[in-house]
């Protein structure tokens, strides 16, 4: 937890000091890029920030805090003096000012936005879609007897059958744009999702089942008062590990099928050799990856307190 | 290449009465077997057969009925003959050796990178609070994401392929022998450390048999996702020849769909193989560790 936090502070104030230098600069960078942050003044900016979280180290919980950042600080300016002395072409791997830079840019001309919206707009419509229909079904092959015993060796086969293997297959049927994404995505969330249903419901110990019953509640309260509640760490857990594993999958299906969204912004960018564009697009899907994954882990101290 | 789509008229596309004559003998088979050595034969294996041949039944009558245009979703007969083909035609082990050695060897790797890794950041808690953020950051980028830096830091073909592999291959294997290492015995770690052992001792003694299950569980899901990214690869950069991927994308560019369902098939097969295999390896090697 305080890592997942160091990192959300340096990101955020790694982001102001790029974003600073436009924001108080005369003229407002455009689509192409105009001038480059200086990097002294980048460096002077990570080591104000040194400075600054030093300064918040008021409880013992600062120090992992501390040093975490410091570690990125380091590997920051590390990386930008390897391209400001040469070691590092700039083709290869473009200074982090330059990223921040392009970032701005992109950001600033609504371009990097849109492609976000549209990602986001993908992924949520998969992962509710995911949820939606893996929880259930789940829940019922869960709650017929034997049904899973039957089913697992089908459910194995195709399991085992990685989601991208399905683009090709996907593309055909389903035709290109989002469609095809959206299947791929929605099946890599799928199984996680309901292979957890199922095992936690299974897991469930039977005595809370008899309690509601023995206390004249019907199948539809036991259901929803003990094999729900009981099974929901599990699922949880699946949802997490869905959420990973579509998010991996996510920058694939846009990059075969669609022509809009991050992942489909890193191959544009790859294709004309682009590579700041081709960074600050990772860079804002890591922090967009970061920043999704722990509002699920909050999600899950909020629903499952037990 | 002799090939079903240059030579449609070599693919002999296997009769339905062969079909069903086919599923019938190896239900019987399974049937078989279970009755006369019941040891061998599970009763999850006989169910498994009877509902997978109850699959291929209707996969096939959809077909047969014109329910979904066979274009679109070839028959398993067609299937079947197609892989029959490429396989005595030599078509489809090259690709299969490709791609499995391309798996293994980053996998490999990543087993190689995160177990030492693991246990030396989870031993030291300094340096997991030093690394722990700049680790983090770079799991959030999904593995596929760095193919194009990779490319350019790589060049083209192979190498940048295993890297992305091993880069999604790596995180669950390392965090899980980081998990591990934190929850080994202090006991038995001071042991080991009064009788003189350094760090190689600590780890080889104590926290990697401790570890092992939780190691292999890592190992287990590390090849999942190195299997995803696998196929990703080999579908998404066109400079990659050879591999099961390559061979499902070039088939769909020329609508070959029985070749890409047949890629689909030989996947899921080698991916429920080889995570068998590890299973099986795992078994074995516990049991000979506790007796």
């Amino acid at each position: 937890m305080r890592g997942r936090r160091a990192a959300f502070l340096a990101a955020g104030l790694l982001l102001a000091a790029g974003w600073a230098p436009s924001a108080f600069g005369a003229e407002l960078t455009g689509f192409v890029s105009g001038r480059r942050v200086s990097p002294v003044v980048f460096m002077l900016a990570a080591l104000a920030l040194g400075v600054l979280i030093q300064g918040l180290r008021v409880r013992e919980r600062g120090l992992p805090l501390v040093r975490g950042v410091t570690t990125l600080s380091i590997f920051l300016l590390l990386w930008e003096f390897a391209v400001w002395v040469g070691l590092i072409t700039t083709i290869l791997l473009p200074p982090p000012t330059l990223v921040l830079q392009k970032l701005d840019a992109l950001w600033l001309s609504g371009y990097l936005g849109w492609h976000l919206l549209s990602t986001l707009r993908r992924f949520t419509l998969s992962f509710a879609l995911a949820v939606g229909t893996a929880f259930p079904l789940g829940v019922l092959v869960a709650s017929i007897p034997r049904a899973f015993a039957l089913l697992h060796p089908v459910i194995t086969f195709v399991r085992m059958i990685p989601a991208p293997a399905w683009a090709p297959l996907s593309i055909l049927w389903l035709g290109l744009g989002d469609p095809p994404a959206i299947f791929i995505v929605w099946l890599a969330i799928f199984f996680p999702i309901f292979l957890n249903t199922i095992r936690g419901i299974h897991d469930a110990l039977p005595v809370y089942r008899e309690v509601i019953r023995t206390l004249g509640g019907g199948r539809w309260d036991e259901v929803r008062e003990a094999t729900v509640p009981s099974a929901l760490p599990a699922v949880l857990t699946g949802i997490r590990v869905g959420f990973g594993f579509g998010w991996v999958v996510l920058a694939t299906a846009e990059l075969i099928a669609t022509d809009s969204g991050l992942g489909w912004l890193i191959h544009v960018a790859y294709t004309q050799v682009d590579s700041p564009t081709v960074l600050a697009a990772m860079t804002l899907i890591c922090w967009t990856g970061v920043l999704l994954n722990s509002g699920l882990r909050e999600l899950e101290r909020r629903l499952v307190p037990w | 290449m002799l090939h079903g789509r240059y030579f449609p008229e070599l693919v002999e596309v296997m009769s339905v009465s062969a079909f069903l004559v086919g599923i019938g003998a190896v239900l019987l088979l399974v049937l078989l077997a279970r009755l006369l050595i019941p040891r061998w034969v599970p009763s999850s294996l006989l169910w498994g057969a009877f509902v997978g041949s109850a699959t291929l039944l209707v996969w096939q009558g959809v077909s047969q009925l014109r329910l979904v245009s066979p274009v679109l979703l070839p028959p398993p007969t067609a299937v079947i003959s197609n892989l029959g083909l490429m396989w005595a035609v030599g078509y489809l082990q090259p690709h299969i050796i490709a791609s499995v050695s391309r798996l293994l060897f980053a996998c490999g790797l990543a087993v190689v990178t995160a177990i030492p890794l693991g246990i030396l950041i989870g031993r030291f808690r300094t340096l997991s609070e030093y690394l722990g953020p700049f680790l983090e950051m770079i799991r959030m980028v999904p593995a596929p994401a760095w193919l194009p830096l990779a490319i350019l830091w790589f060049g083209l073909g192979n190498p940048p392929t295993i890297f992305i592999i091993w880069l999604g291959a790596f995180f669950p294997i390392f965090l899980n022998t980081l998990t591990a290492t934190r929850r080994a015995d202090p006991v038995q770690v001071e042991t080991v450390q009064n009788f003189g052992g350094d760090i190689f001792d600590v780890a080889w003694e104590v926290i990697i048999p401790a570890a092992l299950p939780l190691i292999t569980t890592g190992i287990r899901v590390g090849l999942g996702i190195g299997w995803i990214v696998l196929i990703t690869a080999e579908l998404a950069s066109t400079n990659l020849v050879g591999g099961l991927g390559y061979m499902m994308e070039d088939a769909r560019s020329l609508l070959d769909v029985p070749t890409v369902v047949s890629g689909m098939v030989v996947v899921g097969a080698l991916g429920t193989l080889i995570d068998a295999g590890i299973r099986h390896l795992e078994s074995r090697y516990m049991r000979r560790l506790v007796p």
